[in-house]
């Protein structure tokens, strides 16, 4: 079974997310051990491709950004002030690319109840047609949900902008548990420095998902309005 | 294909041909078995053809004591001419020539075709040293098996009649032409949407069995729950539902065979893979059946029909029946049953259900819905099957599209008469009515409301497909006269004024806000985009027109055209100059909201007015105000500009400014969504065709010679940013000769849906956009209009193709345009007067080939 895991003498702070994430994912919960290196970040990355990880819980800083880009298992990151987490309401950024697409499943584990997808139009790569707005919404909504979280909570928030404005500022607009992002881990990625900004600015952990290797065929068709989300 | 020997061909047929030497030989215990074992395929609805040489009595009397009366099996003569069993005994079978035995498959393979049995549905069992046999069955892609002798014929028919006795699933043709399988990349859900089929006016997504997903599985047309703009669509109780234990379907293979109608899934990887096949029946309206079969112990049949959570519904049953009543007293309502057979074939474990809908205000009795499945049950899946083949088959000898050079875009543009025929299906067994939502039956999408598409996009191609659909499509509008009466009451005016967006009973539904792309904005579609009045009544007299039904219009269609021209005559406001004006609309291009004098309702309504006052004048009737509307038609303003011979949009719209449609505006693009509702207003660009919708319906009131000025004004200026632009204008391109130019606009036209292109697949398919690729190929390239009771014939070839065939209805008649490199042909099934390119006009009893004139380019015109 995978673990959730902490890092050596994790606080109080990260012990509590660290066993509601345990709780929410029927996982056990164990901490890495101490070892030799200097910040810690190259000792959670070996216990990270040692062993079966469902999800890393670290503390939002360089170190945690540094584990979340190189290691192969998602990583909460948790800011400072972060109380007890439920898991119950999840905002899921999705930019309608298959990689974005790939963090559902992850964070669909934690058993949300309440799952938020934001959609952030691109003004310059825009949808082709919309027929007509009193139901074009409606039906491009439903659409977007089947192809990218078919979830039975899931709902979808469409806003337009800078991508990563959207994100924090829906994040502060509807106080969700946490937020996911897939994303490539490398920062020359167009979503990098939308993650980069999430998990700068977002007040709420920031679950990330690493899912480079693992898009299944073409990540976009021309159909979808992509965006610059990551 | 050519198996080594004979294995168990794994697959069920509807077809054999078999040598004779294995039927007569020594008439031993093993060729007894084989004519025990043909009559019985026979039974099963099984088509056979023995070859021999011998005569044909000689073969009858071998034969016919085992076959007995009322089968159906062929075979050649010594002569070489092929004989069909018949009530009287053997008859030629008629159309083919003497000829050596493979010319007589050949003659088997064509007959078979034209009932829906492709070649890959026909086992072919040569004889031992039979290379001629061989080579047919090769050359005819039947599943050909050398088989030695008796014995292993048996064994080849025995595996055939164990599939039927213990129902497992038939499968298709897999010809190219015909068949359309899941694109790649997207939505599962979307894919439903695409494989839908549907009977009677009820359709069923091809969503799958075990795993439906969210959205309604099966629909009716006309047939709603709640009120007001929420009014929607009602779920109806699933027919398809089935329980699969076992790992889920990871992988899987869906294709529909246009040519029969039918949709077959089969699951990828497992060593008994679930496999369903499925028919909505087009000879009996709200028939629908299923097979499906898997591992016995994956199969759990669960109940023959469900209700959708949710939802209010009566259900009930016992045994192998299930009924269910889904509606309310106030709305129309469907009932349904159904019934189902479990089968076992060593370890697959088999279901066989079949039900029947029945739709309506008053829907018929349980009773009576129970005894039509009951009879279709007794009829048999195997013969319901065989029916529906050949009823397919024959609708596409009289509808379709043929383009040699274009096969992808002939198998798209046949995607899109499949649906049409399935819109089409709502006309038959029913009310005599049938509504047509913006998505059809395919999807929730547009909650099922009645738009304009119906009228000016579907309507029309429905015309050339099945006039019982298109006139029925009008009496839907017909029926809510009284809503659309009251509505203008309501609106201060005298007459009727249709609904933007129509709901059961007709009345106005259109929701008060909507989002463009993420911004919420106030819908103003109801209040002021009011031509849909005028489309109404032009899909009456365009039917009338199109299908030859002049009492149809005097009759029950006149309060029609007279109260819309009422109502427009209420509307229209006369200045002091004496010119009349429509103020505060929108028109098609909805881009710009509350315009004055737009040119397509402006233009739609003088030619309402008018065609009203001639159908007063043709009835005798209400002669004054007849008068008075031709007057007023002839101060209607339609913004033409004798100066350049455009229209203008609307009064203003030439001082608005002008946006090149490049970069993130190239079109097709929603521009709204990119410039804001504002900002789009400020500019030329323009949403889907106006002026050229005017031109498109009612060329003789836009004025031919502003055609090409007005393609040259409005073509650039127009983002496609509707799903219903592209096909129209491709219509209109093609007309004026700019062919390349039509091509490309259909193809995005066809790719609406089989490629997502909107994106919004998943809630339906657009409907309008199939009638409006029809119309493009029909009225546009093959260039068929219907005036005053004769054909009129302009064809227009684009430089890709050397060749097309369009096969439709038009005045009463079963028609036939090819249009070649230098001469059009028309075939006619009764005598019909053309008109080709202008020219005077001419009796076709039969069939007449017209030399094609040249355009200005000196290519065929």
């Amino acid at each position: 079974m995978s673990d959730v895991l902490l890092p050596e003498r994790p606080g109080e702070q990260l012990l509590v997310v660290g066993r509601a994430a345990a709780a929410a994912l029927d996982a056990g919960l164990r901490e890495a051990p101490a070892g030799p290196g200097a910040d810690g970040v190259e000792d959670l990355l070996a216990e990270l491709a040692g062993h079966d990880t469902a999800v890393a819980v670290l503390p939002t800083g360089a170190a945690g950004w540094e584990v979340a880009c190189r290691a192969s298992a998602p990583v909460l990151l948790v800011p400072p002030g972060t109380g007890r987490l439920r898991f119950g309401r999840v905002l899921a950024p999705l930019d309608g690319t298959a990689p974005a697409g790939l963090a559902i499943p992850r964070v669909a584990r934690f058993g949300p109840r309440d799952l938020l997808v934001l959609h952030v139009l691109d003004p310059s790569d825009p949808p082709r047609f919309w027929d007509q707005a009193a139901h074009a919404g409606e039906a491009w909504a439903d659409a977007f949900l089947a192809r990218w979280c078919d979830h039975p909570t899931a709902r979808l928030l469409v806003r337009s902008g800078r991508a990563a404005d959207q994100v924090v500022a829906v994040a502060r607009e509807e106080r969700p548990d946490l937020v996911v992002l897939g994303w490539a881990q490398h920062s020359e990625s167009p979503r990098a420095p939308v993650v980069r900004r999430v998990v700068a600015d977002a007040d709420v952990p920031v679950l990330l998902v690493p899912v480079g290797g693992q898009v299944p065929g073409p990540s976009t068709l021309r159909t979808d309005p992509p965006t610059a989300l990551p | 294909m050519d198996r080594a020997g004979p294995e168990p061909l794994g697959r069920t047929v509807e077809a054999v041909v078999v040598r004779w030497e294995h039927v007569q030989r020594g008439d031993g215990p093993a060729a007894l078995r084989v004519r025990h074992r043909l009559a019985a395929l026979s039974e099963h609805a099984v088509d056979l053809l023995v070859v021999t040489g011998r005569s044909a009595r000689r073969v009858e009397a071998t034969l016919a004591p085992a076959l007995g009366p009322g089968t159906r099996w062929v075979w050649p003569t010594r002569s070489g001419r092929p004989f069909v069993s018949g009530p009287d005994g053997p008859e030629p079978l008629a159309g083919v020539a003497p000829g050596p035995p493979a010319r007589a498959v050949g003659a088997f393979l064509d007959d078979l075709h034209g009932r829906g049995v492709g070649p890959g549905l026909v086992l072919l069992v040569p004889g031992r040293r039979d290379a001629e046999l061989r080579a047919a069955g090769a050359a005819g892609r039947c599943a050909t098996v050398p088989a030695a002798g008796p014995p292993e014929v048996l064994a080849l028919l025995d595996e055939q009649l164990r599939r039927r006795a213990h129902r497992r699933v038939p499968t298709v043709d897999d010809d190219p032409a015909w068949t359309v399988t899941a694109p790649a990349g997207l939505a599962r859900r979307a894919v439903d949407a695409l494989f839908g089929l549907a009977t009677g006016g009820v359709g069923t997504r091809g969503a799958a069995e075990e795993h439906p997903g969210a959205a309604p599985t099966v629909l009716a047309a006309g047939v709603y729950r709640g009120d007001g703009a929420d009014q929607e669509l009602r779920p109806l109780p699933v027919w398809t539902g089935l329980e699969v234990g076992g790992p889920a379907v990871a992988e899987e293979d869906r294709r529909l065979d246009l040519r029969t109608g039918v949709l077959l899934r089969e699951e990828r990887g497992a060593a008994v893979p679930l496999r369903t096949l499925r028919l909505a029946h087009a000879e009996r309206p709200g028939v629908v059946a299923l097979r499906a079969e898997a591992a016995h112990d994956r199969r759990h049949p669960g109940a023959a029909q469900r209700v959708p959570l949710g939802e209010r519904a009566t259900s009930s049953g016992h045994g192998r029946r299930r009924f269910a009543r889904a509606g309310d007293d106030a709305l129309d309502a469907a009932v349904v049953a159904a019934v189902q057979r479990r089968g076992r074939d060593g370890d697959v474990g088999t279901v066989e259900r079949i039900a029947r809908y029945a739709t309506g205000r008053r829907p018929p009795p349980l009773a009576e819905v129970v005894a039509d499945v009951d009879a279709a049950e007794h009829h048999g899946f195997d013969r319901l099957l065989r029916d529906q083949r050949a009823a397919w088959a024959r609708r596409w000898e009289e509808i379709d599209v043929r383009i040699p050079d274009d096969p992808a875009l002939q198998r798209a543009l046949r995607f899109c008469l499949f649906h049409l025929w399935g819109l089409a299906s709502g006309a038959h067994g029913g009310s005599g009515e049938l509504a047509i939502g913006a998505r059809g039956t395919s999807g929730r999408g547009y909650r099922g409301h009645v738009f304009w598409d119906a009228d000016v996009f579907v309507v029309p191609a429905l015309a050339a497909i099945d006039p019982d659909a298109s006139r029925a499509a009008v009496r839907h509008r017909l029926a809510r006269l009284p809503a659309a009466r009251e509505l203008a009451r309501r609106r201060g005016h005298a007459g009727a004024r249709f609904p933007w967006e129509s709901g059961a009973r007709g009345e106005d539904v259109t929701p008060a806000t909507g989002l463009l792309g993420a911004r919420p904005v106030v819908i103003r579609t109801g209040e002021l985009e009011e031509h849909v009045t005028a489309d109404v009544a032009w899909s009456a007299v365009h039917h009338a027109e199109w299908c030859r039904e002049p009492q149809f219009l005097l009759g029950p269609a006149r309060p029609l055209l007279v109260e819309t021209a009422r109502y427009w005559a209420s509307r229209c406001r006369v200045d002091d100059e004496g010119r009349a004006h429509l103020d505060h609309v929108i028109g098609p291009d909805e881009y710009h909201e509350d315009v004055d004098d737009d040119a397509y309702t402006n233009i739609l309504a003088r030619w309402n007015l008018r065609a009203a006052a001639d159908v007063a004048d043709r009835a005798g009737v209400v002669h004054d105000e007849a008068t008075r509307w031709r007057d007023l038609a002839g101060r209607l303003v339609d913004g033409l500009d004798p100066a350049t011979g455009c229209h203008a949009q609307f009064r203003g719209y030439p001082a608005r400014q002008t946006v090149a449609l490049t970069g993130r505006l190239r079109p097709p693009v929603a521009a709204d969504v990119v410039l804001g509702h504002a900002g789009v207003e400020r500019t030329q660009v323009i949403k889907q065709p106006d002026v050229l919708m005017a031109h498109h319906l009612v060329p003789a009131e836009a004025g031919p010679s502003s055609l090409l000025p007005d393609l040259d004004l409005y073509g650039p200026r127009t983002a496609h940013g509707s799903s219903l632009s592209p096909g129209i204008a491709a219509a209109v391109a093609a007309r004026a000769g700019r062919t390349d130019e039509a091509l490309e606009l259909l193809r995005t036209c066809v790719a609406l849906d089989l490629e997502d292109l909107t994106g919004t697949v998943v809630s339906g398919l657009h409907v309008a956009a199939m009638g409006a690729a029809w119309q493009a190929v029909l009225t546009g390239f093959a260039g068929v209009r219907v005036e005053h009771g004769a054909l009129h014939l302009a064809p227009r070839l684009p430089a890709a193709w050397s060749t097309v065939e369009v096969r439709f209805r038009a005045l009463g008649r079963r028609l036939r345009v090819q249009v070649d490199a230098d001469t059009t042909t028309v075939t006619t099934d009764l005598p019909v007067t053309v008109r080709y390119d202008g020219g005077p006009p001419a009796r076709v009893t039969a069939s007449a080939t017209f030399p094609r004139t040249p355009d200005a380019c000196g290519r065929p015109a």
